[in-house]
């Protein structure tokens, strides 16, 4: 009967440790008060200071601390939002590409659209709401009646972790969408609705009132992407997972891998290992890496995969290697984009990488104790090149553009492909 | 004389299975282009990617063969070859992106070593004897063979 009753009582807390353990909802920030607020604020900074590589090396420490003396000051006058709006300006005007401040993921209430900045001047709806099809390549024209000049530099004050032109246009893109920030910086008048007024495809003007959903219901609220033609795509893949595969195309004698997202080292050494002998059976002589949507990872897992490319005798190494990048490509994206350059003289095709190869990375994160806010700092300073440029600059500059875009052309895959061929005739 | 049969025809039936699944994924690793000559370092390759697979292999002649001449080390062989099956198979669905067991091979392999422990644990029933050195022992050999060849990779790389 004591056994019983212990093998029962042992079930019971196994059951509460499992429940407890398992529980992994976010935690909900303290109310939050002027004194809450102060503590964190000086957590923040301090910590910052402690554990950042260098903090202020773009903007002086005394411009840094009148700015959190003044919202100091204002804090009676502020609610939790403004003062996390505060907050995030002070950290971009830091101008780090690894250091932001994110609230918790409620707050990112977003419109049903996504947007992509072709120019500063022609910010285009890629994805429509699923109610609104015709909003498809429309052009934004304002919000609320906010002209889009005035969105673009409200909304570029306060994005976080953005390097250079590409990548504010990345965050922008993001950042213009999510429903509190538009009203807290006074773009939108309500929180709950907003009117989005565009210039459609056919030339006709058009305001469209949308209603913010939850991150969680975003995707499902859309219509469908764009599809773009490409000869490679995941279900006709040999090898790899949805965010790291590999496709042969025997005609073209090409290895296509696509590189979005870090593995760990032993499973990118067994996916490298498993490609290069793909490779070596194929006679494959012309390889292209597309780390076009790589956000970030670790780098020295990437390095992997260019060790045991470059040891391939038969890939033909003068001119068959090359890389596409994008805006998108960033962190470690962009350090991988230089050691394939470096190591593999692969030429880079697309657009300039999000984050410049000179720069403050490698980030850790930690969370505010009352309000919960996430913060991330850079750790590392790394040189990537010798000369300073915002983003690796590619070999063949491809601009996005609608025209292209629309008709799902993918313009960096059809410029290598084109190559390969005249490469092979020459 | 008819457990005889019983063991003779078990482990007959082990060494046909061993027989076809090396046959097939021989072609399948080794020769998988018509015309295709391995070279070097493709051998290598292979042998990196599917070691453990190769092993489980040999565990299943090994088993086969014992089980054939009615061997008091056939519970033995059996216990670490299902062991080293399962956690292979687990290992290749939760973490590996490359998988070293795949398609029938890998059901036929699962089926086999599931029967296995079934019949081992029905033994424990019968005998009430159970050899925890031999367990621990199998487990250890077990987890040994499935990362044997993930140590290689990176001593190797």
């Amino acid at each position: 009967m004591k056994i019983l009753n212990c093998i029962k009582g042992s079930l019971l807390i196994l059951i509460i440790f499992i429940f407890f353990g398992c529980n992994n909802k976010q935690e909900a920030p303290a109310k939050m008060t002027i004194e809450k607020w102060k503590d964190d604020i000086e957590n923040l900074f301090n910590t910052l200071e402690t554990e950042h590589i260098n903090l202020y090396h773009s903007v002086s420490k005394n411009e840094v601390q009148q700015k959190v003396n003044s919202l100091l000051k204002e804090l009676p006058d502020l609610s939790d939002d403004e003062v996390f709006m505060n907050l995030s300006k002070i950290i971009r005007s830091l101008d780090d590409s690894h250091t932001g401040i994110w609230a918790q993921s409620k707050f990112y209430d977003t419109y049903p659209l996504e947007f992509f900045v072709f120019s500063d001047a022609e910010i285009r709806v890629i994805r429509a709401p699923k109610d609104h099809p015709e909003l498809l390549g429309a052009k934004l024209l304002s919000i609320d009646k906010t002209p889009l000049y005035e969105i673009t530099n409200e909304v570029l004050l306060i994005i976080q972790c953005a390097d250079n032109w590409y990548s504010e246009r990345e965050r922008l893109a993001s950042y213009m969408k999510y429903a509190k920030i538009l009203k807290l910086l006074g773009i939108t008048k309500k929180e709950e609705s907003a009117n989005f007024e565009f210039l459609l495809e056919n030339g006709t003007q058009k305001i469209v009132a949308l209603k913010p959903i939850s991150n969680d219901d975003y995707l499902t609220s859309l219509d469908k992407s764009i599809k773009i033609e490409s000869p490679f795509h995941f279900d006709k893949s040999l090898i790899g997972t949805h965010y790291l595969w590999y496709q042969p195309n025997d005609e073209l004698k090409t290895a296509y891998l696509y590189f979005e997202e870090y593995p760990n080292a032993l499973q990118m050494r067994r996916f490298a290992i498993a490609v290069s002998r793909d490779i070596i059976q194929r006679d494959i002589e012309n390889i292209v890496i597309d780390v076009r949507n790589n956000g970030g990872g670790d780098f020295y897992v990437g390095l992997e995969l260019v060790k045991l490319l470059s040891s391939i005798n038969k890939i033909d190494w003068q001119n068959g290697a090359y890389v596409m990048t994008s805006r998108r490509t960033y962190s470690a994206g962009m350090s991988n984009t230089a050691h394939f350059k470096e190591l593999l003289n692969a030429k880079i095709v697309g657009e300039p990488t999000g984050a410049n190869p000179n720069d403050y990375q490698d980030a850790e994160m930690f969370q505010l104790k009352n309000s919960k806010l996430r913060v991330q700092f850079s750790k590392r300073y790394y040189r990537f090149q010798d000369t300073v440029s915002n983003g690796i600059i590619p070999d063949f500059y491809i601009k996005p553009n609608w025209e292209t875009l629309k008709k799902g052309i993918d313009s960096n895959l059809q410029w290598i492909i084109e190559d390969i061929k005249q490469n092979e005739n020459q | 004389m008819k457990k005889d049969y019983l063991y003779r025809i078990s482990g007959g039936v082990l060494l046909l299975t061993f027989l076809s699944l090396t046959f097939f994924e021989y072609k399948r690793i080794l020769s998988p282009l018509p015309g295709f000559v391995a070279d070097e370092r493709y051998i290598d390759y292979s042998i990196l990617l599917y070691l453990s697979c190769w092993i489980i292999y040999l565990l299943l002649f090994l088993v086969g063969v014992l089980t054939f001449f009615k061997s008091k080390k056939a519970n033995l062989f059996l216990l670490i070859f299902s062991l080293t099956v399962l956690l292979e198979v687990y290992f290749n669905e939760a973490f590996y992106i490359v998988k070293s067991i795949s398609g029938y091979p890998k059901y036929v392999l699962l089926g086999i070593s599931i029967l296995s422990i079934t019949y081992l644990i029905l033994g424990l029933f019968k005998t009430k004897k159970l050899n925890i050195t031999e367990v621990f022992l199998s487990t250890v050999l077990a987890i040994t063979i499935v990362y044997f060849p993930n140590a290689l990779i990176t001593f190797y790389f």
